[in-house]
């Protein structure tokens, strides 16, 4: 794992391109939105108590009265995300190339062209899968409820709904962990039916269950450790003033580059494992 | 605990209960003996009533509340205004089973032996609906004249309902509220602004259950020797019957109802509060098991409350408090007050930063003052009772966690309670829709809650801002010693304001402007449904060094309001304003240009809906915009990496 993980860490101007893409994509809109306070607030002194935690009555007097400025960036930011998802299906193809050849942005861009379409079927079937799953995992949790509603007590079902979600979130990971490498083998045979590839990797993966879905879920609690970490600095850290509020914001950009980080090292693991 | 010990112990207690002398007139007694079947659901009971004609009217019949009858089908008054559901909690009406009802077998004036139920009929004086059965009217064979006292001997058989709405059953819990036949409240000419005398006597309604006259409650209750009881009052004693049943009497004084809970598997932990006088309350807290852990977050509350109102408003007199703990099936029957008896509400695992089990606790422990001891009328004026005590949930919590924390504080998310019921109200789609005044059943379709709750705990808070702290509490003190154990209105308390407020403050206040007594505040607050909104609209500075700064007065209510100005050599101005007309200008002189200034800058008037325009800077910082834009920023880019993993 540490191997794959130099592996990842010695290619920076990739993780600095996908990193750029994500900073691209948001930008604008987080822009508009400082821009949309700074109008909206009316040159109030009351904003000024948001800066050392939370102040509920002046952040709910302010949406009330405009919250008509703000929901239109927030959805703009929900249609950059998923810009994002496109930019995402295009780049997994260069990402891989880059595994093989290095990164040069041209082929970077052109690998991501031509693995662009089989991408974006497997995509789909992991959709197919995953949207399945969840309606599954909710008719059974709720049917367990409404079994055993009268028997466990309220900590039992507790538990049990905590269960469930457990198992499911467990299933997904199981899910996200075979199109990881279903899109290695897309990419390793130039094969072009995601379906297939997906039964390949599912098969891969559940044959080699601690040496893939293992790492998988370390990188996942490595992520959710990462934003233990980060909750934690952002309590230690009071924003203040501008110059406090561009370190916070000099640790979320970190965090971030982390993160892009993190899934281009899952994919790498999946990488050198299929090639091993 | 030996056996004897108890029997000392209760015998104290009964000597002891029966010693104290009345706080209250005590003019409606009950001895009440009821069976619990607990495999039915139903209620056979006995009662004899005492009840004395306080008035000086001759009195030619008597009405009852008979509540249970609001579950006996759909067509009930509270069924149609409250849809079969209360806060969310629905009605399961797929079994016959769990509707209920209660109905007299017998009614005898005990001294003359006439049988009073022939001729009794339900009537409907809130909406005429003929299908409902809350209110039973009674006609007399003799009238009673002032000062007479009538004996009732009385039965009764009630099936409860399954839980959705304060009482009934749910599995094995029993919640047994408004249960029994209760006499209504006789009003007087003169009394509540009444011209003529008549009975006060309102059907069951959505919103609203009580209305009661002062009196003793003699209870014992037979049920099951395995179930956990829990009363109104104190326990004077415990039976044990051959028949594997167990009889539990309760006495309650200067009380206006009574209620109980039974259910096996409770957990029941006991603590005490001692006042600063060294009177004792024992406290009873009657857990779920997977509750237990949170006991003294319950018992904290209890006594944090109890410490404040014994400094704030008045004495606790009663020697016992109990708080049920509902288990979640039963969750409709939570955050519910009756005398010496609450219901509080938690779940499993609730967080220590997410604070409801306390601030239910709060709540309904403060329904023992407001509705308790100052019997106000919750159909005709719910404010009175709920809006004062959300006032005091306020009060409380936030001086026990702090005013930005006390309802949440988790995850960085903070939430303090009397900021909660401003945000209730004030952010309404139409804070001007109605006054927090009126019948409650005739007030605005849906806006119960902001009108009665949270509209007038905000105005509370603007009245304390306006008259101060110190005069506010003199103001609650007053009226509740005045008033305990009566039945206040609102001009009750509006006379206790004008008798107060300008003794203490005179002409030395800002709301001086508007006259001798405070009747111009509760016209626009209580009567009324203006809206505040102040703004500071601008901040001129002119060539020659003065500057002007506008205040404008957005919404239609008018309060005097203050300004603070400071300049850029550090000073800081105070003006005044007496907020009535639609706009002003002060002209402030000095040559140190102005830094910002400030409309009502401490929150004094808590009713403004927009607390945000009330200041402005001539150069104001953008760093708040910073921040929130760098965390939108980076919670964009996260969510785009989470869906990433996706592809």
């Amino acid at each position: 794992m540490i191997s794959t993980l130099l592996q990842t860490l010695r290619q920076p101007k990739l993780l600095l391109v996908l990193y750029g893409i994500t900073l691209l994509l948001a930008l604008p809109t987080t822009l508009g939105l400082f821009g949309a306070i700074n109008a909206e607030t009316e040159r109030s002194l009351a904003p000024l108590s948001l800066l050392n935690g939370f102040d509920f009555t002046v952040f709910t007097d302010f949406m009330n009265r405009h919250s008509g400025a703000i929901w239109p960036l927030v959805r703009t930011g929900w249609y950059a995300t998923l810009t994002y998802l496109l930019v995402s299906v295009w780049t997994t193809g260069g990402v891989l190339n880059s595994f093989s050849t290095g990164f040069v942005a041209g082929p970077f861009w052109q690998a991501g062209a031509y693995y662009f379409g089989r991408n974006a079927r497997l995509a789909g079937v992991t959709l197919l899968f995953a949207i399945p799953l969840m309606v599954v995992a909710i008719l059974v949790g709720s049917l367990l409820v409404i079994a055993f509603e009268d028997s466990l007590t309220e900590e039992g079902i507790s538990l049990l709904c905590i269960g469930v979600f457990v198992l499911f979130l467990l299933l997904l990971a199981l899910l996200f962990c075979v199109a990881n490498y279903a899109r290695v083998m897309l990419f390793r045979s130039d094969d072009a039916v995601a379906f297939r590839a997906f039964g390949v990797a599912g098969r891969f993966v559940l044959a080699n269950l601690r040496a893939t879905f293992g790492p998988y879920l370390l990188l996942m609690a490595l992520g959710a450790a990462l934003f233990g970490l980060y909750f934690l600095l952002e309590a230690a850290l009071p924003t203040r003033n501008w110059l406090l509020i561009l370190v916070l914001l000099v640790v979320q950009q970190g965090f971030v580059l982390g993160r892009v980080a993190l899934k281009v090292w899952a994919l790498r693991l999946a990488f050198e494992q299929v090639k091993r | 605990m030996r056996p004897s010990l108890l029997l000392l112990l209760l015998l104290t207690a009964h000597i002891a209960t029966a010693l104290a002398p009345p706080l209250s007139p005590r003019n409606a007694n009950y001895v009440i003996d009821v069976r619990l079947n607990t495999d039915t659901k139903r209620l056979d009971g006995r009662q004899t009533l005492t009840w004395r004609n306080t008035s000086t009217d001759q009195i030619s019949e008597l009405q009852f509340h008979m509540y249970l009858n609001a579950f006996q089908d759909r067509k009930s008054t509270f069924m149609r205004e409250s849809g079969g559901q209360l806060r969310g909690v629905e009605m399961d009406d797929d079994k016959a089973g769990n509707f209920g009802w209660t109905k007299l077998t017998t009614l005898k004036d005990h001294q003359t032996g006439d049988n009073l139920l022939a001729f009794s009929q339900f009537i409907h004086p809130d909406d005429l609906n003929t299908n409902d059965r809350t209110v039973l009217r009674v006609p007399l064979k003799r009238p009673l004249g002032p000062g007479e006292t009538i004996v009732l001997d009385m039965a009764f058989q009630a099936k409860l309902p399954k839980i959705f709405a304060r009482t009934g059953f749910s599995r094995d819990f029993f919640l047994v509220g408004q249960w029994f036949p209760k006499i209504a409240v006789y009003e007087p000419a003169g009394m509540r602004g009444r011209t003529t005398g008549g009975w006060n006597c309102h059907q069951f309604h959505a919103h609203s259950e009580f209305y009661a006259d002062y009196g003793t409650y003699d209870v014992s209750m037979t049920l099951p020797k395995g179930f956990v009881v829990g009363a109104s009052g104190q326990l004077l004693a415990e039976t044990a019957n051959p028949n594997g049943t167990k009889t539990l009497r309760y006495q309650a004084n200067d009380v206006i109802d009574f209620a109980w809970t039974a259910a096996p598997n409770t957990q029941v932990v006991k603590d005490v509060w001692q006042s600063k006088s060294g009177a004792k309350v024992a406290i009873y807290l009657l857990m779920q098991p997977e509750h237990a852990s949170q006991a003294t977050r319950h018992a904290d509350a209890v006594k944090t409350t109890l410490t404040y109102f014994d400094k704030h408003v008045g004495t606790y007199p009663y020697p016992v408090i109990t708080v049920v703990d509902p288990p979640i099936h039963a969750s409709g029957a939570a955050g519910m007050e009756y005398p010496m008896f609450i219901t509080a509400g938690t779940s499993w695992g609730i967080p220590n930063g997410a604070r409801f089990p306390e601030l239910v606790t709060v709540h309904e422990f403060g329904h023992q003052y407001f509705m308790g001891m100052l019997a106000s009328n919750e159909f005709e004026e719910a404010w009175l009772d709920e809006g004062f005590n959300q006032y005091y949930e306020g009060r409380i919590m936030d001086n026990w966690y702090g005013a930005r924390n006390s309802q949440i504080d988790l995850w960085g998310f903070r939430m303090g309670d009397l900021e909660a019921s401003r945000d209730s109200y004030a952010h309404l789609d139409n804070p001007g829709i109605g006054p927090s005044y009126g019948n409650v059943w005739q007030l605005p379709n849906g806006y119960y809650g902001e009108l009665t709750y949270s509209k007038t705990a905000t105005w509370l808070r603007t009245l304390e801002g306006l008259i101060g702290r110190t005069v506010m509490d003199e103001v609650m003190q007053t009226y509740f010693l005045r008033w305990r154990f009566r039945h206040p209105n609102a001009q009750s308390f509006i006379d206790v304001v004008n008798e107060i407020v300008p003794q203490r403050l005179g002409t030395n206040w800002a709301g001086a402007s508007y006259g001798p007594n405070l009747n111009w505040f509760f016209d626009q607050v209580l009567f009324g449904d203006r809206v505040c909104d102040y703004k500071l609209a601008r901040i001129s500075t002119y060539a020659d060094g003065t500057a002007a700064v506008r205040i404008d007065r957005m919404g239609d209510m008018q309060l005097p309001i203050e300004l603070l100005v400071r300049t850029e050599n550090g000073r800081e101005q105070t003006f005044l304003w007496d907020g009535k007309d639609k706009t002003h200008t002060f002209t402030i002189a000095g040559k140190s240009p102005i830094v910002w200034a400030h409309a009502d800058p401490k929150q004094k008037l808590y009713m403004d809906i927009d607390l945000n325009n009330n200041s402005r800077a001539v150069s104001p910082s953008s760093a708040p915009a910073g921040k929130y834009a760098g965390k939108f920023l980076f919670w964009l880019q996260n969510t785009m990496q989470w869906l990433a993993w996706l592809v």
